[in-house]
């Protein structure tokens, strides 16, 4: 069964040329029968990754860059972002200085990207293909995946200054999420790209701070204990509107990304403003501040009625 | 609705170009009905070495990299993803079917074993907003990623089908 080819390849794509050499030595492989073959559907697939983890960080001594630029303060001085870390491992990475690896969702119960029936997912559009790219679903209204650490540590670079920010979420899991993206019918109002986002992340603790060094005895810290969010934004009745601004709008606004929900144009179903699928909560066991605790933050509730971000170039 | 354009048309992934096969090998023997029979692919695997780079020096028509523009609103301005160049290598990545047979999953999976080393060497890309697909636009750059050097990355992705 642990059969082997092996191939040496080498893949070399630059201004149009490819080559592609291969040399094989295979054995003891099994048929696949056409009972097997016909359970492949091809709508979709699904991801789990194994013992899995991911570190890389800003490093100049040891070769390593990794830093996000592009962006311009207040003063229009350039802002350079140096990422000292980004991580992805299992609960007890320590902040990522001690990185453990993590299953990230199960093949009952895979992360998932494909193509659904519209008519057959409560919430999204009737009569339409949707495209959905999915976190695993909960189990029995729980999230049931194996926690996960992340985090993000970077230097920023400001005007001759230079600042750390640091965000490290501990036992993190992501269950429930989603987006769904559709397109409109022929004739509809707005020939837009529309979708729909459930972003749940539930965490022992999500901890921001400007410390010089990623450890855990920094004082400074802002941590928000047991925190849960799981906000919804967009539905079949108001659809999130994804566009950038194009020759119709004015100059300053072409070419500026929008993200939109609208007012609602059509009466809404019975029990629509009461329906909790419709709403957002983010509820926090308890807020710390350098040690001092603050007691517990709650939110629950929230529809999003209407929403309009439009980016603008600060050149 | 959703359109796609590409700069440097002739340097934007022309994968699958060439394909050169060298079974490099002496003595070999006939391999007969019954052994060619027992063939399937299903079990198999490989390991893969090498690296893949994007317009590294620049493509043959722009200095710059890949871009990869979508429209995502008729008439609308385009989301772009631009500049993207840089090589990624790796060694040791391995890609074998296996079967599983563990709680309330019973099947064949796709595993893909995360390479012993995986290095950027100058890979950045830029995210943007354009009026236009094409460079030349009215053009927003919302920010750019530049990433170098060796990355951990441990683990294997199994993939699966889904109904």
């Amino acid at each position: 069964m642990r059969a082997f080819i092996l191939i040496s390849t080498c893949l070399f794509v630059s201004g149009g040329s490819l080559a592609f050499a291969s040399m094989v030595s295979a054995a003891d492989m099994e048929p696949m029968s056409d009972e097997e073959m016909s359970d492949v559907s091809g709508q979709g697939v699904g991801i789990v990754m194994e013992d899995f983890r991911f570190a890389h960080g800003h490093d100049s001594g040891a070769g390593k860059t990794f830093k996000l630029t592009g962006i311009t303060n207040e003063a229009g001085e350039d802002v350079t972002v140096l990422v000292d870390n980004l991580y992805i491992g299992g609960a007890g990475s320590k902040f990522g200085n001690s990185l453990q690896t993590v299953n990230l969702g199960r093949l009952s119960n895979p992360f998932s990207m494909r193509l659904r029936d519209g008519d057959s997912i409560a919430s999204s559009p009737k009569g339409k293909a949707v495209f959905e790219l999915a976190a695993p679903s909960k189990e029995g209204g729980s999230a049931t995946s194996d926690p996960m650490d992340l985090g993000f540590a970077t230097t920023v670079q400001s005007g001759g200054k230079s600042q750390k920010l640091n965000i490290h979420a501990e036992s993190a899991v992501v269950d429930g999420s989603y987006i769904r993206f559709w397109g409109s019918k022929p004739g509809e109002s707005r020939q837009e790209l529309r979708g729909q986002i459930q972003a749940n992340f539930q965490t022992d603790r999500l901890s921001i701070n400007a410390c010089a060094q990623t450890g855990s005895s920094c004082g400074s810290r802002v941590a928000f204990n047991d925190f849960m969010m799981e906000l919804t934004i967009g539905n079949e009745h108001q659809p999130v509107f994804f566009s950038v601004l194009g020759g119709s709008h004015p100059v300053e606004e072409q070419g500026q990304l929008r993200v939109e929900v609208r007012t609602i144009s059509e009466t809404p179903p019975d029990g629509y403003y009461t329906n909790d699928a419709y709403r957002s909560d983010i509820t926090v066991g308890d807020v710390g501040i350098g040690g001092e605790s603050l007691g517990a933050a709650r939110m629950e509730g929230m529809l999003f009625q209407k929403l309009k971000t439009t980016t603008r170039s600060l050149d | 609705m959703i359109g796609m354009a590409k700069r440097c048309r002739a340097a934007f992934l022309p994968v699958l170009a060439g394909l050169i096969v060298l079974p490099a090998y002496a003595d070999m023997e006939p391999m007969g009905e019954d052994d060619m029979s027992n063939v399937s692919g299903q079990y198999g695997g490989m390991s893969l070495s090498g690296d893949i780079s994007f317009n590294k020096n620049g493509g043959p028509v722009h200095d710059g990299g890949t871009r990869i523009a979508a429209q995502l609103s008729e008439g609308g301005g385009w989301f772009v993803l631009d500049d993207i160049q840089g090589t990624f290598a790796f060694e040791g990545l391995t890609v074998r079917t296996r079967s599983v047979s563990a709680g309330d999953f019973n099947g064949a999976v796709i595993e893909i074993g995360m390479p012993d080393t995986a290095r950027f060497d100058d890979f950045g890309y830029t995210i943007a907003t354009s009026t236009a697909a094409s460079p030349g636009g009215q053009q927003n750059e919302i920010f750019s990623v530049e990433m170098g050097g060796e990355v951990t990355l441990d683990g294997n992705m199994l993939v699966i089908p889904l109904d």
